[in-house]
């Protein structure tokens, strides 16, 4: 269990235009203890940014409005959002492409779909327990 | 070049020469001859005076014996014409004249002239110079009667003198003239025509001399049979065989030259791709027709011609400095970019390709080649294939993601009822039902791509076809809330048709109009039966297609630039698939539209 905030639950930003998946990434996630919002676009997801906080955040790359890329982008460039972490889901096989994405946008993982929804869940549960989102706690 | 001093050719100065030594060695003989007459003159005459001499004095003598010196006078006298002398006469040996043929000097004192003296036996000849400045001999001797000298004989003659010898042989003058005249003029006749052939020989010569170069000259042949015009006669017909072989090899290389000239102009003309030469300095000396085309001359590749292709291509780029953009410093390097029209690229694409060009042996850069394509329309396409491959990679990893999620999540039983067990079941279902589709219509692109798609028609009630196709679009119509009218003719025939294959063509057309209509939109289905034919139209309100992009909307791959489309799925690949379903079966496909008010697709197909 994570309590690291005043309702003790992790926020979690989604961000994925299927909404098949969407539904069952809230579930797990839900599951495992976070507190979920689901964006459909990536509109809709910085809009969300902006105005809210978040511990983690779950992009799709390929979204309707802004890529997951562009949303990295935006977000390491505000300094309130900029240590906030990120995991990629994206299509895109290639090795390389993999790499690139991740040193590009210093995205903390990077999943190819289809990929394996527990493992994703790991390492949001990663993502949480290693970086202390207020200060003053450990 | 000659030195033009020597202004006489071969025969005139032989003539001359010929002239001049031989009318000095006439001169000569003839002086010579003059004097040795002189003297063979003088020495007879001597001879004869002697003689005379002696004779007259005996004359005298028998004379004065037998008469005294009466008759003298006339003997004298006599004697003196008979002999042709100056004078001859009679002195006493006291020293006067007795008789003298000039009568005046009778009775005068003998004056012995002063003069050369010379001694035969009693004969004295003195040789002198008289009054009249003439040159005379004296003889005289002494004249004896009975062993007493009784007086003494003296004779004079007249030398000739070189004078007189002329005035003599002056009669035979003409004859002897004449004769070495002739003899000469026949003898330069002569001369002239032998030395004739060697003379054209040296006018011929003097034209190499003269000529800049010997091969401008053609040698003409000489007359005649000798050793000299022989050997010049070969010389010059080796020299013009010659001559005319160099001739011809230069002109045929000339015509090879001009010939592959010709020709590598006309293939280098004929290359889609623009080439250019440019020289050391970077200028321009060649340039085909397409490159001119392509840098906006048109037709006229010669003005291209001096100026440099960073000017050039300046000019395209529309201000951007190409020289730093290509990288065109160092001079060594094959270089090749890309160059966009109008700086941004928005005007087009151009390949640019520029190789040194090495001078013999790998020496140092001679000047470069160039290549310029427009690759624009390679851009797009590879822009397009490349967003095709994109999008069919998100296409088929979508739905294996979802597959994947719930079928995990189904594996952790407690997370889920049995509702939810079941929905989750629906969905797996759905996804694989969704990329089965996808799988579909790629292979059925690959199969259009190598022409082998064919269609497997069957026997098709097409009321029930139409009713099945509707009801496959209706939950994709639902969810954005669009309302589905369709109208159907009373009686539909049947038709032999690929259900699969048409299905898939009209669900796409539906499943178009759904996605690019706006919620709470409307999408009409009409078929109708004209003549032979049925026709299908799919209409819409949605958000239309520009004119611009219109002709394009059934390229494979293609996808509108318009972010409404773009921000659907897609793969480009429906109305392309479509087009050739409905060509498969004989029919036709259109459409109407209009940007921002919708979109009327039409199908037709033969019944029969």
């Amino acid at each position: 269990m994570n309590d690291t905030t005043t309702d003790n639950k992790t926020r979690v930003l989604v961000a994925e235009d299927n909404p098949a998946l969407a539904v069952v990434l809230r579930l797990h996630l839900e599951n495992a203890g976070f507190r979920v919002t689901v964006a459909r676009d990536g509109a809709e997801a910085w809009n969300l940014l902006r105005n809210q906080d978040f511990e983690a955040v779950v992009t799709d790359q390929q979204m309707p409005g802004l890529t997951g890329s562009e949303i990295c982008r935006r977000m390491r460039q505000e300094s309130r959002l900029a240590r906030v972490p990120v995991v990629m889901l994206t299509a895109k096989g290639l090795e390389m492409e993999l790499h690139r994405v991740r040193d590009e946008f210093s995205v903390a993982a990077v999943l190819a779909k289809p990929f394996s929804i527990r493992q994703l869940v790991e390492i949001v549960e990663g993502m949480a327990a290693a970086k202390p989102a207020c200060p003053g706690h450990s | 070049m000659l030195n033009k001093t020597v202004h006489l050719d071969l025969p005139r100065r032989v003539t001359a020469y010929y002239l001049f030594f031989g009318l000095l060695a006439v001169g000569w003989l003839t002086v010579g001859v003059v004097v040795v007459s002189q003297s063979i003159v003088n020495s007879r005459a001597e001879g004869v005076c002697l003689g005379n001499v002696g004779r007259a004095a005996a004359a005298l003598a028998a004379e004065y014996r037998a008469s005294g010196p009466a008759r003298l006078q006339t003997l004298v006298e006599q004697f003196a014409d008979a002999n042709g002398l100056a004078y001859a006469a009679f002195s006493t040996p006291k020293g006067s004249y007795l008789a003298h043929s000039l009568r005046d000097q009778v009775g005068q004192t003998v004056v012995e002239p002063t003069g050369a003296l010379m001694e035969w036996g009693e004969v004295n000849r003195i040789r002198f110079v008289d009054s009249q400045s003439r040159l005379m001999r004296e003889y005289h001797t002494p004249v004896r009667v009975a062993g007493k000298t009784v007086g003494t004989l003296h004779v004079a003659v007249a030398e000739p003198g070189l004078w007189g010898i002329v005035r003599s042989v002056a009669e035979y003058a003409p004859i002897a003239v004449l004769g070495p005249v002739l003899l000469m003029s026949l003898g330069v006749l002569v001369l002239r025509r032998t030395v004739r052939p060697i003379s054209t020989i040296e006018r011929h010569l003097e034209q190499l001399a003269e000529a800049p170069s010997l091969g401008d000259v053609e040698l003409g042949t000489v007359g005649g049979m000798g050793v000299a015009q022989a050997g010049w006669n070969r010389l010059a017909e080796e020299h013009n065989a010659l001559r005319q072989r160099n001739g011809l090899e230069s002109r045929l290389a000339a015509a090879l030259e001009g010939f592959r000239q010709r020709k590598a102009d006309q293939i280098l003309n004929s290359l889609p791709d623009g080439v250019a030469l440019t020289d050391d300095e970077g200028r321009v000396s060649f340039a085909n027709q397409a490159l001119a085309a392509l840098l906006g001359t048109g037709s006229d590749n010669e003005s291209l011609c001096g100026k440099t292709m960073e000017q050039l291509l300046d000019l395209q780029s529309g201000g951007a400095s190409v020289a730093a953009f290509l990288d065109l410093d160092s001079r060594a390097r094959t270089v090749v970019a890309e160059l966009g029209r109008a700086g941004d690229g928005s005007q087009g694409l151009l390949r640019v390709a520029r190789h040194p060009l090495r001078g013999a042996k790998g020496s140092a850069c001679t000047g470069h080649v160039w290549s310029v394509r427009d690759i624009t329309q390679q851009k797009l396409a590879e822009q397009m294939r490349n967003q095709f491959v994109n999008s069919a990679t998100h296409e088929l990893r979508t739905p294996l993601a979802n597959i994947r999620a719930y079928a995990e999540t189904l594996v952790l039983g407690e997370m889920l009822d049995v509702e939810k067990q079941k929905e989750f079941c629906n969905t797996i279902n759905a996804e694989v039902t969704r990329l089965a589709r996808l799988i579909d219509d790629l292979l059925s692109i690959s199969s259009m791509e190598v022409g082998s798609l064919s269609l497997v028609r069957q026997e098709t009630d097409m009321e029930r076809f139409f009713r099945e196709v509707l009801d496959k679009v209706r939950p994709q119509m639902a969810q954005k809330q669009i309302t589905l009218r369709s109208s159907l003719p009373e009686k539909l025939p049947k038709m032999h048709v690929d259900k699969d294959k048409l299905t898939a063509t009209l669900v796409n057309l539906l499943g178009n109009a759904a996605k690019y209509t706006p919620e709470q939109g409307q999408v009409q289905f009409r078929v109708q039966v004209k003549d032979d034919a049925l026709g299908i139209e799919v209409e819409d309100n949605g958000i239309g297609i520009s004119a611009a992009e219109l002709p394009k909307v059934f390229e494979k791959f293609f996808r509108s630039a318009d972010p409404r489309v773009r921000q659907q799925t897609g793969s480009g690949l429906g109305l392309s698939l479509a087009q050739e379903v409905v060509r498969l079966h004989g029919g036709k496909i259109h459409v109407q539209s209009e940007l921002n008010k919708g979109s009327r697709f039409t199908v037709t197909l033969p019944i029969g």
